[in-house]
């Protein structure tokens, strides 16, 4: 039975419940009540609204419809920047820009993707969407712009205000002028004729989606206020719970939370696991590692096997945490 | 709206709010979109949250919208019928649809049974189970689609072009 057809038969039974047995009404019920698979859910929400481009078999007017949901990328998380980054060099790629040893390093609470060569601290480069660009979205937001900073560049968006902490970093959406207007001290910058400036130049990059789209690189002195501060929060607690708790929708045996916190109810966490592609442990631990004053406490709850212990540690050790402490339940 | 209380945000309602979804369209896809596009408004900051009323705000638009995608899906096939090469936008009348929505409320206090009313606010403002509302009624399951049916169709008829 065709989607179509069910839907049909949806129809129908709703508007004419006395044509069908009480057995095909129980398990029409059955079916509308089923429990969702709530992780995959969030999963491709992820990826629906917080990756640029479409994805194999997902439609233009998705697409469209991403864009338009998506402003340009003035969210903070860590799940989600390696889809973004993935999807940034898979353009890239695609359209043969080059970009050698473009490497992603850590993971980021902004949506950047670190690089490391001198040769790539370019402050400002110029995309060109090739004439035989399959991607459609990237066809119609058309050129872009991709801007570097580095360790300590003040940004600023709508909402949230930070120095960034991590060496080197780089904007893998492409600030398409037909999406977003990109100035450079207070002008708007020529895609043909971009000023060859060191990432180093960048001093502020001011974001905003709210009123309008766009972004202001400042390259001016900038005196940052007090009250902003890094974006790597060196605290972090992990609870490992052993196995997933099961009135848990997002299926997991770990869980995170920033600072440093006594809580062994899993409630009180964010979701990570140990080892998604998008989001997992290993890339937060990398991320706190960067501060040198990090600390990491691990919430152990009384079913974990010696094996999760282990394997925190191990990763503590391959991501550099050398600040942690393990407490049992 | 953080990132992070979205996501708990999800984790909660997101049974629920599949739930309502899939009983008014009864299209997994469908019923995921419209799910999506509530967070994707939040996310971007379009709509704040009163605290305490989280449930009912994600429940209710959840109603609405896909009361909405139903009429627009209506009006699209009466459209279609009587003339095949017009084109509707379907964002079109949203004001009006709004409006509508309002009424559906007072239509449904105002002409459904108290049982109905009751059954109406426990499937589509709280999300109960078909199973939860026959436990709270104290009747069958398939009573309790019956009734829902009935509840339906009603306002289909009340407010979608020639009935659906």
């Amino acid at each position: 039975m065709t989607p179509l057809d069910k839907k049909q038969l949806f129809r129908d039974m709703q508007e004419h419940p006395e044509n069908y047995s009480d057995e095909q009404l129980e398990a029409m019920m059955a079916d509308i009540d089923r429990e969702p698979d709530a992780e995959a859910a969030w999963q491709r929400f992820e990826e629906r609204t917080l990756s640029p481009l479409p994805r194999d078999g997902e439609s233009l007017a998705g697409a469209r419809k991403l864009r338009a949901a998506t402003p340009f990328h003035n969210r903070r998380g860590r799940r989600w920047v390696f889809r973004v980054a993935a999807s940034f060099i898979a353009v890239l790629f695609i359209t043969g820009v080059a970009f050698a040893a473009i490497r992603l390093l850590v993971p980021l609470k902004t949506t950047e993707v670190p690089v490391l060569k001198e040769s790539e601290k370019k402050m400002l480069m110029a995309f060109r969407v090739p004439a035989d660009c399959k991607n459609p979205i990237v066809k119609e937001r058309g050129d872009g712009i991709v801007i570097t900073w580095l360790k300590g560049t003040w940004i600023q968006g709508d909402d949230y205000s930070y120095i960034e902490e991590r060496p080197v970093c780089q904007s893998p959406f492409l600030a398409h002028t037909s999406f977003a207007k990109v100035m450079l001290d207070g002008k708007e910058l020529d895609i043909n004729n971009l000023p060859d400036l060191p990432a180093s130049a960048l001093k502020k990059m001011e974001k905003h989606f709210k009123d309008g789209r766009w972004i202001n690189l400042i390259t001016t002195p900038v005196q940052i206020p007090a009250d902003v501060k890094g974006n790597i929060n060196p605290e972090l607690t992990i609870l490992l719970t052993g196995t997933p708790p099961a009135d848990a929708k997002i299926k997991s045996s770990i869980y995170i939370k920033e600072g440093i916190h006594e809580s062994f109810d899993w409630k009180q966490y964010q979701y990570t696991s140990w080892t998604s592609q998008v989001e997992n442990i290993g890339n937060c631990l990398k991320d706190v590692a960067i501060r040198k004053d990090h600390h990491v406490r691990v919430n152990v709850c009384r079913s974990v096997s010696q094996k999760h212990i282990d394997r925190i540690k191990k990763l503590m050790q391959e991501n550099g945490v050398t600040n942690y402490e393990l407490v049992r339940q | 709206m953080k990132r992070e209380i979205i996501q708990q945000l999800f984790r909660q309602h997101y049974d629920k709010m599949q739930r309502v979804a899939r009983s008014l369209l009864y299209d997994e896809q469908e019923s995921e979109d419209v799910v999506s596009d509530i967070f994707e408004s939040l996310l971007q900051g379009e709509i704040a949250l009163i605290p305490g009323t989280a449930e009912r705000y994600l429940l209710t638009s959840v109603r609405n919208r896909c009361l909405k995608r139903l009429r627009h899906e209506a009006i699209a096939r009466v459209a279609a019928n009587d003339n095949p090469n017009l084109n509707l936008n379907p964002n079109l009348n949203d004001n009006a649809d709004d409006e509508r929505l309002t009424d559906i409320v007072e239509f449904v206090v105002g002409h459904l049974s108290p049982q109905e009313q009751r059954i109406f606010s426990l499937r589509f403002t709280d999300g109960c189970s078909y199973e939860d509302i026959a436990a709270a009624e104290g009747i069958s399951r398939v009573a309790v689609w019956k009734h829902l049916s009935h509840i339906i169709t009603e306002i289909k008829r009340q407010f979608n072009p020639r009935s659906l």
